[in-house]
């Protein structure tokens, strides 16, 4: 392994143990465990699928929120290589998206068309349990080396523990609470950009990156944030960073 | 693309509507999910906020009691869950955690001989409407398969309480005519939580509300509600105060 993969290795799981000990927001874990699925694994995009409990895959973060790349992600609630980690249990990889067509009508053509070439997607394990899929994109036709696929995985798995605080008993309900709780989460901060967007003139990535950077600077949990935007507590024109966004 | 889980629940819910000759109602959602759930009873709460709520239906006294006891103590998991936006699972409500996070309820409740509660919000993202509680006078978590069955009662319940004002609901069967219901639920459709927003600040109205104006015109000009979400987030389409839109798509 290389030093500055090594180092940032290590940096990365020693924030994870700070965020899992210290107050934990879900949401931001999860978007930063994408972020660094990217930095990591040196791939050009990573997005985290969960099931929703009723049947369905879903978004709940990713390294980008470029529309048109959380729709690519979207797609993967149908088909893909993320549904496939997802109902085997077993890491799924394609080499060639353009013609992986057979394999994925819908989705290889749309993975092609925005540019990727490769994808990998790793399923997120709980004991016997798969609760979703980390996907990560590549724009040339690369695989992950054995190391890389460890790492993956183990960030993946990494993401299942975050959600679930207490390793007792209670674990059924803990998880069953936090990902209903997650999903919701992702929902309150869609409709909070999309108030942004209109309000400020964003587009829904610049207004997500607006919540997440206010989210830090009053040190308060993004969903949170997101919720007092939506209920009309928080006055987004009065933030200063603001600024930076338009 | 129909789930299987979800086309079953629903199946299940529109049969009891249908023997009553009525559209579906909180009392399908509620009688389904004790049902599906294996428990004891169930009741459906539509709440604004925690001080302000209407019991709209309960499958039987100790469901109408459970129901009274929390809001009366100001604690319990229908309480946590509408504050939280999730879930809350007691599968014994004598364990000492329970015991310790609601203490005036966790007693009454026992003593009720209610021995496990759940509790799910009915939530859209900041659009919170209401809790679907369920109860069992004997301990025990629910089994996977249950709670996916009880989401989907959730989303049920959801439905039935959004559409209560003048809904989308055309044809008088309960669901709107978006085809939220059978098409997997609002999952995956993340424009229409980002359309909700714009609206709402477009409109300066709640997001309730605005979630409403997007459903009514959708039904109006019969298109589907992620064509105008769409619509309305690539800004070809703003709502107007008279319920029109600028096609300009």
């Amino acid at each position: 392994m290389s030093q500055d993969r090594e180092q940032l290795l290590a940096a990365t799981f020693v924030e994870l143990a700070d965020t899992l000990v210290a107050e934990f927001d879900v949401t931001d874990f999860l978007h930063g465990l994408a972020d660094r699925a990217v930095q990591l694994l040196d791939v050009d995009a990573a997005g985290l699928m969960l099931a929703d409990q009723r049947g369905s895959l879903r978004v709940v973060a990713s390294s980008t929120e470029q529309a048109r790349l959380v729709e690519l992600f979207q797609l993967q609630h149908d088909q893909g290589p993320c549904l496939e980690a997802f109902q085997t249990g077993l890491p799924v990889y394609e080499a060639d998206m353009a013609a992986a067509a057979q394999r994925w009508p819908v989705f290889a053509p749309a993975a092609a068309g925005a540019g990727f070439a490769a994808m990998q997607a790793l399923p997120m394990r709980l004991r016997d349990d798969v609760i979703g899929a980390m996907n990560l994109f590549m724009t040339t036709p690369r695989r992950l080396d054995e190391s890389g696929l460890r790492i993956g995985q183990a960030l993946a798995d990494v993401a299942t523990i975050g959600l679930l605080q207490e390793r007792n008993l209670r674990h059924q309900e803990v998880l069953a609470e936090q990902l209903q709780g997650a999903l919701n989460s992702r929902v309150v901060i869609e409709q909070a950009k999309g108030m942004l967007a209109e309000r400020l003139g964003l587009d829904m990535g610049k207004a997500f990156d607006l919540l997440r950077s206010q989210a830090r600077v009053q040190n308060r949990r993004l969903a949170e944030l997101a919720g007092a935007v939506a209920d009309g507590s928080e006055n987004a024109a009065s933030w200063a960073a603001v600024r930076r966004f338009r | 693309m129909t789930d299987p889980r979800r086309a079953r629940v629903w199946g299940l819910v529109a049969e009891r509507a249908g023997a009553r000759r009525a559209a579906v109602s909180a009392a399908d959602a509620c009688e389904v999910a004790a049902a599906v759930a294996g428990v004891d009873g169930a009741w459906l709460t539509v709440m604004s906020d925690p001080a302000r709520r209407v019991l709209v239906h309960a499958t039987g006294a100790l469901a109408a009691e459970l129901e009274e006891l929390q809001f009366t103590l100001g604690e319990g998991p229908c309480v946590d869950a509408f504050t939280f936006g999730s879930p809350m699972l007691a599968p014994d409500l004598e364990a000492p955690g329970w015991q310790a996070r609601w203490p005036g309820f966790a007693a009454a409740g026992v003593e009720a001989r209610a021995a496990a509660v759940f509790a799910f919000p009915l939530v859209l993202g900041a659009i919170r409407v209401g809790v679907l509680g369920l109860y069992r006078e004997t301990p025990g978590s629910l089994s996977p398969s249950a709670l996916a069955d009880v989401l989907v009662c959730t989303d049920v319940a959801l439905q039935v309480v959004l559409n209560s004002p003048a809904g989308a609901d055309g044809d008088g069967d309960g669901r709107p005519q978006d085809g939220w219901a059978l098409d997997g639920g609002p999952d995956g459709h993340v424009e229409v939580y980002q359309a909700t927003g714009m609206v709402a600040a477009q409109r300066g109205v709640g997001l309730e509300e605005a979630l409403a104006l997007l459903r009514a015109y959708a039904f109006a000009q019969d298109r589907t509600l992620d064509e105008v979400a769409s619509a309305v987030v690539a800004r070809r389409l703003r709502l107007d105060p008279d319920g029109t839109g600028d096609p300009a798509n």
